[in-house]
């Protein structure tokens, strides 16, 4: 045996061999790779630096490159430790063949060199290419104008081949960690052994009921929105606990009491998909509960972002009515004249005509401040020429002055030179400030665009995860349930009837994490509606329009997934 | 008439890629009466499996026919074969094929929950089943609980529960040790001393000398037949090793 040329061709021949499994592990890990590239290519091209507003949206950006690094470990780990545990046999017969444990080490080592540069090369080349379409996505989204030229950031090629690196280095080791603690019988038996029936697990349960209900119950009571969105990473997290002990126990429970139900369970189409679900349930639950928080993840983050988005002109309306606007905070009735004389004294300074001129005394509502200074109506647009609205008893006293300028007038100077004007206006509150509304509106557009543009782009990548997780369940369960399916047939289970229970046990498994995912989707509405007016957004009808156009769209994909997948259980079932 | 009569049976494996086709089975002619406890022996590759599994409709033969009271199996639509299978044959095999998701009564309860029977009467014949095999405690149990003989008695209970006219077993004990084999063996014969038919495809001498009869198949033909009429189990056992002998002596046929 040649000592170099052994181990590379073994370990390429088995990657081929198994590449049902090795192949959706394979394309996730380029796609998470050109992913981590691009929203890194966007956070350092100079282009989207030299826009306006970006600012915000770079943060965003390497916030989000965070995220997508993170998540493409973890989702790595858990689709490599499940290609490890179907590979059980496989090397167990080597072992048996004489191969020694540091010979597999060297088969992982050669398998996981392959898999790391297929992943990282194909994942930037791909990366590279999808680059400018993302520019001029994101260009589109914030309304911006789309520079010029390709750019390949090095460092962007470089964090990503030194994130991927890392992440497969993690897995090897890991990898080397299994193969030491297992002993050749049980790597030839590996996954075979019978597994026991779960137990009721109580304190699971009421555990998983606890936290739940915290989770709930924080983004039902939660009255402001600096709270809520203090408070919303506590309750995901509330959730997501309490999500994996029901989706553990609440189902175990469940579903002993259906076995209970005689009438039920001894159904054809019943009894095979209980009893099956039951036996599994211990594995299954942790899949179907990361299922259904990835679903949740993309149907908060999507639905959030588009309401956003689609809620520009909303908020713009209400913040910005004028082209330019100076506000008062607890100012008295006299600044009024006092800063209107203002604006009529720099409007002909400055040689610009005044349009639209509002302004007035307002009494805000103690509950406005509590709430947003956004989260109210266009003041502006209530003066109708009376210069003080609502009653002093109402809250404290705010000026609104206000106008919109010709086309062609320079808003930002105007603005400029009446918010050094008031300085002088020996007014009676020291905070106030005058807002350029023009470029207010374009940070604005920029800022809610980068938003939703990131929450698109993390949305489909939770949703890449949750379909690989999908497709894996399915298929090992195929062939778990291979075996099954033959002897049903022999006892005497018609080809019609094993489709039908197989349907049902299937579509079980599968809506049960979409049904939750909605469940907790509406649960978090509340709470994300308060975040939402945090960006001064406050009609809920939209939101609502964008959660069920979300929930829609979503649901229509995941049934998809459901019918390729489910296929292709079929062909591994019926053999 | 007999319950289970087969006629000039042939089937003929064709190679995918053109080529000889081989013959598993040339002419085979047998019946079965009801009552009768048949075992079948022969080597591997004496066409023992594809008998069987003419035998439980899996597969179709290229000549000859089988007739079940007078019905031949040919005439059963492919959609009705199913049904038919479950409703007039029950199967014991090597490997027990239980199910690990049930429990010892819920794989007992399978046939006829497939065929729409309501919990009550299920419960009604698997009780005295039960009882009969030497399973009643074990009902809760699952299948990686039991013993090997308990599994196969589980599979035979299985099988029994739709009160099949033929109990069709390929090598009942053929995963089982002596102990549990023996055991196995005496639930067939008192069994078959209540009537039940029961037709036992086996390479275990032991196991061929609890039958009444013994047909012995080679390359696909039947080669001879044996009845165990009134001779003691130990007779029984050096007839039919005498037989095997002779036959692997490659003498032609005198059945």
């Amino acid at each position: 045996m040649r000592k170099f040329g052994f181990y590379p061709r073994l370990a390429a021949r088995s990657l081929r061999l198994n590449g049902k499994f090795y192949l959706p592990y394979l394309l996730s890990g380029t796609v998470a790779a050109a992913m981590l590239y691009d929203i890194l290519f966007l956070n350092m091209n100079r282009g989207v630096a030299q826009l306006k507003g970006t600012n915000a949206v770079q943060g965003l950006l390497g916030f989000g490159a965070m995220v997508v690094a993170l998540f493409s470990f973890a989702l790595l780990c858990y689709t490599n430790g499940f290609l490890m545990k179907r590979r059980q046999k496989e090397l167990g017969l080597y072992n048996i063949l004489g191969m020694e444990k540091r010979h597999m080490g060297r088969l992982l080592l050669w398998e996981t060199v392959y898999a790391a540069l297929l992943c990282a090369v194909g994942g930037l080349l791909l990366g590279v290419l999808l680059s400018k379409l993302f520019l001029l996505l994101l260009c589109a989204v914030m309304q911006a104008e789309i520079p010029f030229g390709f750019e390949v950031p090095r460092d962007a090629v470089l964090y990503t081949a030194a994130a991927f690196g890392g992440i497969f280095l993690l897995n090897y080791l890991l990898n080397l960690l299994r193969l030491n603690r297992v002993k050749p019988i049980e790597l030839l038996h590996g996954g075979e052994t019978g597994e026991r029936e779960p137990k009721t697990k109580w304190v699971l349960t009421l555990l998983g009921l606890v936290t739940m209900g915290a989770g709930y119950g924080i983004s039902l009571t939660v009255s402001d929105p600096v709270n809520a969105l203090m408070l919303f990473f506590l309750a995901v997290i509330l959730v997501i606990i309490g999500t994996y002990c029901l989706f553990t126990a609440g189902s175990i429970a469940l579903l002993k009491a259906l076995r209970k139900n005689k009438k039920y369970y001894y159904r054809t189409r019943h009894f095979t998909a209980v009893s099956g679900m039951l036996h599994r349930m211990k594995r299954n639950a942790a899949g179907l509960a990361a299922i259904c928080i990835l679903s949740t993840m993309v149907l908060v983050t999507v639905s959030t972002t588009l309401c956003l988005y689609m809620g520009v002109n909303d908020i713009l309306n209400r913040m910005y009515c004028r082209d330019v606007q100076t506000y008062v905070n607890r100012g008295a009735p006299e600044d009024l004249p006092k800063v209107k004389a203002l604006y009529e004294r720099k409007a002909a300074e400055l040689g610009v005509e005044m349009k639209d001129f509002a302004a007035l005394c307002f009494y805000a509502p103690a509950a406005d401040y509590a709430n947003n200074r956004t989260d109210v109506d266009p003041y502006l647009e209530r003066a109708n020429g009376a210069d003080v609205v609502g009653d002093p008893n109402d809250g404290p006293l705010r000026v609104y002055v206000g106008c919109n300028l010709a086309p062609d007038a320079d808003a930002g100077l105007f603005a400029a030179s009446v918010e050094v004007g008031t300085r002088d206006l020996d007014l009676s509150s020291s905070w106030s400030f005058t807002d350029d509304c023009r470029a207010g509106r374009t940070d604005f557009w920029a800022s809610l665009g980068g938003f939703f543009f990131i929450g698109l782009f993390l949305g489909s990548l939770f949703l890449m995860a949750a379909v690989l997780i999908i497709y894996y369940k399915q298929i090992s369960e195929g062939y778990e349930d291979a075996r099954s399916f033959v002897i049903m047939q022999q006892v005497g289970m018609t080809e019609a009837e094993v489709k039908d229970s197989v349907r049902s046990q299937i579509s079980l498994v599968f809506f049960l994490p979409l049904v939750a995912a909605a469940c907790h989707t509406a649960g978090a509405f509340p709470m994300t509606k308060k975040i939402l007016l945090l960006f001064g957004l406050s009609n809920t009808g939209l939101f609502l329009l964008c959660s069920a156009a979300t929930l829609l769209i979503f649901a229509v994909v995941y049934y998809c997934i459901y019918r390729l997948t489910a296929r292709e259980y079929y062909r591994i079932v019926k053999r | 008439m007999s319950l289970l009569e087969v006629k000039n049976l042939r089937k003929v494996y064709t190679a995918r890629l053109g080529g000889n086709g081989v013959e598993a089975l040339k002419n085979v002619s047998f019946a079965v009466e009801a009552g009768e406890f048949v075992a079948i022996m022969g080597e591997s590759g004496s066409g023992k499996t594809t008998l069987l599994n003419i035998l439980a409709a899996l597969d179709r033969p290229s000549g000859g026919r089988v007739l079940l009271s007078g019905e031949d199996m040919a005439g059963v639509r492919e959609r009705d074969l199913t049904a038919f299978r479950r409703d007039n044959l029950g199967f014991v095999f090597q490997d027990f094929s239980l199910l690990d998701a049930f429990t010892v009564r819920d794989n007992i309860f399978l046939p006829l929950v497939l065929a729409g029977k309501g919990f009550e009467e299920m419960n009604a014949r698997l009780l005295p089943l039960a009882q009969a095999l030497g399973i009643g405690e074990l009902l809760d149990k699952f299948p990686y609980e039991l013993s090997g003989g308990q599994k196969q008695r589980t599979a035979v209970a299985r099988a029994l529960i739709t009160r099949p006219a033929i109990l069709l077993a390929d090598e009942p004990t053929g995963a089982l040790d002596s102990r549990a084999s023996e055991s196995l063996l005496r639930v067939f014969e008192s069994l078959n001393e209540q009537g039940q038919t029961i037709f036992m495809v086996t390479h275990s001498v032991t196991a061929a000398s609890h039958a009444k009869r013994t047909l012995f198949l080679r390359d696909g033909m039947i080669y001879h037949q044996l009845y165990r009429g009134s001779r003691t189990r130990g007779e029984m056992f050096a007839e039919i090793s005498h037989t095997l002998t002779v036959m692997s002596g490659g003498e032609n046929g005198h059945a």
